[in-house]
């Protein structure tokens, strides 16, 4: 029998994040239920804060963003006409964060709460109310009762939540404003990147993004550039270069772009001695568009407006 | 804590649990003598069983574990290896559940491994990847609880409290702390700190205790209410209570409320469901009242819920 410790244990029990629940969720959650008589609806109430402190804590431990001031469940008058227990994930939409009580083996969603969200997750409270456990989570809801074996691991969860790819605002980049994943070219590719000539020299904006397909090997750079044509146009051009330590691209890569309605308007595919790819288009203020890298079966797709 | 369920199937085809698994392995591993080589068999498969249930060095999708985290849990596993064989002989099943025994062991194991040079390859780690990427979001999740487990995190101004406010305050500063930790990680330097990472956390904890200290001293909140007590909380009836605004609000309102409704049906408009919703009816009766079905009636109500909020922030 081989000892050899670099041999993974393939199975491993099912992750979960369990923090507790302290000062500052209790007082939230005691606030907001003073604002209903009806006892269940209180209580209601208190369970649905906890829940959504929990996955707060959650989201904030893996690096994303989130809103509690623009989620219905801190809005009193909104936890008044439904049982939200929503939480907004900046620039990606909203999870909803359902209690589940200690004993409980089913996650409730409120049929007010069906639509729009990007997840619901579920959250085990302990019977002291000081522990939660976030469990996992699913994608969309067709019942309202659902089994806590149908949930998806919460390990899952940042890769979904990661696929709502927030609308990059290139007017913003004119501006000097760049979302999270947008870095200046030299940050992420040392040498001087190759660049169409129309380019260089020329006023305008550039930034990078990492994209990764699959694995870390398969990552790729994407370079937008902007440049303003008038005060209603603007030409951009797309760039896929390999990143640090590569040469090539991947053979095969495909570069894409798409419509507003997500028709494939341009497409360029890498052979086996790309260094980089390139696409020039122009676009019109409030245009959309969006910009898809693909390998195999693997893609990732960045969605823009002008 | 969520109890586990049914994992496994034995050779015979019946299900056991998790924990039946466990406490059959260290019987079996009892029975060997010392020298033994089954014993030595027993061992590994024991501690391969209690690494199952581990926090950390937990492999990302179906690769295998890479870098730092292949190396933390080569060093957990010789060390629980050790420990185990150790005190294999001194478990009574008794005085402890086998899943406290070996939990208590397991987390004994790392705390030994996990000094702050560990800890601080595994911020550098994440400072490696970018943002919202899968790598990034893993080696952070890997992070927060290496923190936890390491129990290298202090305790500051110990003395100075209650032991259950000063639980609360802990508590509170170190999710605090926590989520700073992982907010803030492109800006830890490993230079500085004396060169150990512990201490930025550290540094960060303190300030934080504090900080949660001067919000909830007043007022002093020392007990907070546990599930049972939850349901015995009575809230007297308040006059003019945010509930009667609401109602009223919509009641009275002149158009916006009564114009939204579900195409070609005007009686199915936002004033009469939401009245009817605060009138505790549920959906099953309103979708039979008006004859809509439910999720259409539900998705409209929620959709002008979400429209209708600035203008309640208006009148309430």
């Amino acid at each position: 029998m081989s000892a050899n410790p670099s041999i993974m244990n393939p199975e491993i029990e099912r992750w979960t994040f369990t923090i507790p629940l302290a000062l500052s969720a209790h007082s939230r959650a005691e606030q907001f239920r003073r604002y209903q008589s009806n006892p269940d609806k209180a209580k209601q109430v208190y369970l649905n804060t906890l829940a959504v402190y929990a996955v707060n804590v959650y989201l904030q431990c893996r690096g994303f963003e989130t809103d509690l001031e623009k989620s219905a469940s801190w809005d009193p008058v909104m936890q008044t006409l439904m049982d939200v227990a929503d939480l907004m994930v900046k620039d990606r939409g909203k999870l909803e964060c359902r209690p589940v009580l200690p004993d409980a083996e089913v996650m409730y969603v409120p049929q007010e709460v069906w639509d729009d969200q990007i997840g619901y997750v579920a959250v085990q409270l302990n019977e002291s109310l000081r522990e939660a456990t976030v469990l996992g989570f699913v994608d969309k809801v067709s019942r309202s009762h659902l089994s806590l074996h149908q949930l998806r691991s919460l390990a899952e969860l940042p890769e979904h939540i990661n696929k709502f790819s927030p609308l990059v605002k290139l007017s913003q980049w004119l501006e000097g404003v760049f979302a999270a994943g947008w870095q200046a070219v030299e940050a992420l590719l040392s040498k001087e990147p190759e660049l169409a000539f129309s380019l260089r020299g020329a006023p305008g904006v550039r930034r990078c993004k990492l994209i990764e397909l699959g694995t870390p090997s398969q990552a790729v750079a994407m370079i937008v550039a902007l440049t303003e044509e008038s005060e209603q146009e603007i030409d951009i051009t797309v760039d896929v270069q390999p990143v640090e330590g590569q040469t090539y691209l991947p053979p095969n890569l495909h570069l894409m772009v798409l419509d507003e309605d997500g028709e494939v308007v341009i497409d360029a595919r890498a052979r086996s001695d790309n260094r980089s790819i390139q696409l020039e288009f122009g676009g019109e203020s409030e245009d959309r568009f969006g910009v898809k890298v693909a390998l195999d079966e693997v893609s990732v797709t960045e969605n823009f407006v002008i | 804590m969520v109890t586990t369920l049914l994992t496994s199937c034995t050779p015979s085809g019946t299900f056991i649990t998790m924990d039946e698994r466990l406490a059959q392995i260290v019987t079996e591993a009892q029975r060997h003598a010392p020298q033994a080589e089954e014993r030595q068999l027993a061992l590994i498969r024991l501690v391969d069983e209690i690494l199952r249930s581990r926090q950390i060095c937990r492999p990302l999708g179906s690769q295998p574990l890479f870098g730092v985290y292949q190396e933390i849990y080569e060093q957990v596993r010789q060390q629980l290896l050790l420990d185990v064989g150790e005190q294999l002989n001194q478990y009574n099943p008794k005085q402890m559940t086998v899943r406290a025994w070996t939990n208590t062991l397991r987390n004994q194991a790392i705390r030994k491994i996990l000094d702050d040079a560990q800890l601080k390859k595994l911020a550098i780690e994440v400072q490696r990847h970018p943002p919202y990427t899968e790598f990034r979001q893993y080696a952070l999740g890997e992070l927060v609880e290496a923190i936890r487990l390491s129990g290298r995190l202090c305790h500051p101004h110990r003395g100075s409290f209650s032991p259950q406010f000063y639980d609360l305050l802990y508590e509170e500063a170190v999710n605090k702390t926590l989520t700073y930790v992982c907010r803030k990680i492109n800006n830890y330097d490993p230079e500085r700190g004396e060169k150990k990472f512990m201490n930025w956390v550290n540094f960060r904890l303190e300030r934080v205790f504090i900080e949660s200290y001067h919000e909830f001293k007043e007022p002093n909140i020392r007990d907070l209410p546990s599930l049972t007590e939850l349901e015995k909380i009575v809230q007297p009836e308040e006059p003019h209570s945010l509930f009667e605004r609401i109602r009223e609000c919509i009641e009275e309102e002149e158009n916006s409320f009564r114009q939204a409704h579900i195409r070609n049906r005007p009686d199915a408009n936002f004033r009469a469901i939401a009245l009817a919703r605060l009138s505790r009816r549920s959906w099953e009766e309103i979708s039979a009242e008006l004859r809509i079905p439910l999720p259409t009636l539900s998705s409209f109500f929620q959709r002008c819920c979400e429209k209708f909020r600035p203008k309640f922030k208006q009148y309430l």
